[in-house]
């Protein structure tokens, strides 16, 4: 199939994730341009789930028992469950603490810092003044959203740069923990090359990620120890970019509709992932095992070739276009 | 992609972020037969379908944000897991069984009598069995076997553009059945 002719009878085998990766991503394409074929896909996409839930069959009585321990020996049920808004708000209060901590970190190698130190090349910023003036940019994003007006200072120093980031950050973390239950599912553009918009509480998690990372570029041009985040704030960010990789796959070029990877991530805020390599939901082709903080500077694009402590099974081709794409879905 | 998200969707996600122990026994009581039924008529093994099943409901509930009410129903969206994650027992089984072609495996027939007995489900499996013999055998293989529509004309012996033409009509066939009988864009249950 070519773009500019009509996916016709491949409609079917690729609403049931049936089409051959190459001609899966043909159509996908072309449907993202053509709305005659996009609306046959949703309809028959429609008539498919109907099929898979008009299967439904009563599990075994003892089945119940059984789930709902393993569901609780995994994660424990919350202390004290309440309804509602209650509920999104102690979500914003606890991602507001998480960013907090980041900030606070970041803030304090900052106030030690000498003015020679403030150039010093950071990241990949020219230095580290170039690249708190990043950040800020960045965090504007979520701040325009949160109705936070940036403060319009001239910029002078080092430390100036630092009091509008730090200030720009602080008003974020009070505005999301006061107001956090209405703003959680506000639409915010994420920061990135890819113009991106997700609910604000998913451009949290990127702030308190980004914040991390810069905090490490600095304590790498003061020679400093690396630090890594507690676990909580390493699967929240698994969490975050894992759902976006399979359209930035797709948008790379390097979609392997059809196909998918086992993550398999160990210690602190480790777990078990399947991450398709394409919006078209696929089968696990490869397995790669690593630590979670290992993969989340590997987001960042902080985490270079060739990997150590990795360990990787499967289809070779397809585990090098998903570590590829992942180490672009970090900021600069 | 739905658009607007089912507000029982976005209330149970809420809930089960945070750790509503109630709340997931309700997604299991409401979504377990779909997630088991939906492994079980891949796997055809009772074992794997009520493993996967576990797998399922332990996963929503260890990382419930993962589920995105904007984009799919919690319904669609666990079914979609529980599909895939049958595909794949079913492909490694075949790996260790590796002798036999794939989709030529005669499944052991499922009984009848533990089917949800629901008047809509009743009338999306009537349409699928009254589907012309050629387009249920394409439809089985692709959708509950994981095999690609080349893999469904080699089992079935047939052009590979025939087998395209079977999924596409055999699915239009279902809707346009379903659509005359009054479904709309849900699948309503009583």
């Amino acid at each position: 199939m070519t773009d500019d002719r009509h996916a016709d009878d491949l409609v079917g085998p690729y609403v049931m994730a049936a089409c051959p990766p190459d001609e899966a991503r043909s159509v996908a394409d072309h449907a993202s341009r053509c709305p005659k074929c996009a609306a046959e896909i949703a309809e028959l996409g429609r008539v498919v789930e109907w099929i898979g839930v008009a299967a439904a069959r009563a599990p075994a009585p003892e089945l119940r028992a059984r789930v709902l321990a393993a569901a609780i020996a995994a994660r424990p049920a919350g202390d004290a469950y309440e309804d509602g808004e209650a509920h999104e708000s102690s979500e914003a209060r606890r991602l507001g603490e998480l960013y907090h901590g980041q900030v606070a970190d970041l803030d304090r190698l900052l106030s030690g810092l000498s003015q020679p130190q403030w150039l010093l090349p950071s990241g990949p910023h020219r230095s580290v003044r170039d690249l708190i003036v990043h950040l800020h940019g960045s965090d504007g994003l979520v701040a325009a959203v949160a109705g936070i007006d940036a403060p319009v200072d001239r910029r002078a120093s080092g430390s100036d740069d630092q009091l509008r980031w730090r200030r720009q950050a602080g008003a974020i973390i009070d505005v999301v923990t006061r107001r956090g239950a209405r703003l959680l599912d506000r639409p915010v553009r994420l920061a990135g090359r890819a113009a991106i918009r997700r609910p604000l509480r998913e451009a949290l998690v990127q702030r308190g990620f980004e914040t991390w990372i810069h905090a490490e570029d600095v304590r790498a041009a003061l020679d400093l120890p690396p630090r890594t985040p507690a676990g909580e704030q390493l699967a929240d960010i698994v969490e975050f970019a894992l759902p976006l990789l399979p359209l930035a796959m797709e948008t790379a070029g390097r979609g392997r509709p059809g196909q998918a990877i086992r993550l398999l991530l160990t210690g602190s805020g480790g777990g078990t992932r399947t991450v398709d390599l394409s919006p078209v939901a696929g089968a696990v082709v490869a397995e790669i095992a690593m630590s979670a903080q290992q993969f989340c500077r590997l987001l960042a694009g902080r985490l270079h070739p060739p990997f150590t402590d990795v360990r990787i099974d499967g289809d070779i081709g397809a585990v090098d276009d998903f570590l590829t794409v992942a180490a672009t879905m970090g900021c600069d | 992609m739905s658009g607007v998200p089912d507000e029982n969707d976005v209330r149970m996600r809420v809930a089960l972020i945070a750790g509503s122990e109630p709340t997931l026994a309700e997604a299991y009581d409401t979504y377990g037969p779909v997630v088991y039924g939906m492994a079980l008529q891949v796997t055809r093994d009772r074992g794997a379908a009520e493993d996967i099943a576990q797998d399922v409901f332990v996963d929503l509930w260890r990382r419930p944000e993962r589920f995105d009410p904007h984009r799919a129903p919690l319904r669609g969206w666990l079914c979609m897991i529980a599909r895939r994650r049958g595909i794949d027992w079913l492909r490694r089984r075949r790996a260790q069984e590796s002798a036999r072609l794939a989709g030529m495996d005669p499944p052991p027939p499922l009984l009848e009598d533990d089917l949800v007995d629901s008047t809509a489900y009743k009338q999306v499996r009537n349409a699928v069995a009254d589907l012309p013999s050629p387009h249920r055998e394409a439809i089985f293989l692709a959708y509950y076997q994981g095999l690609t529509y080349r893999e469904v004309a080699q089992a079935l012996n047939i052009p590979e553009g025939t087998a395209k033409w079977r999924l596409r009509n055999a699915l239009r066939r279902i809707g346009e059945r379903l659509t005359a009988e009054g479904f709309a864009d849900g699948l309503n249950v009583e």
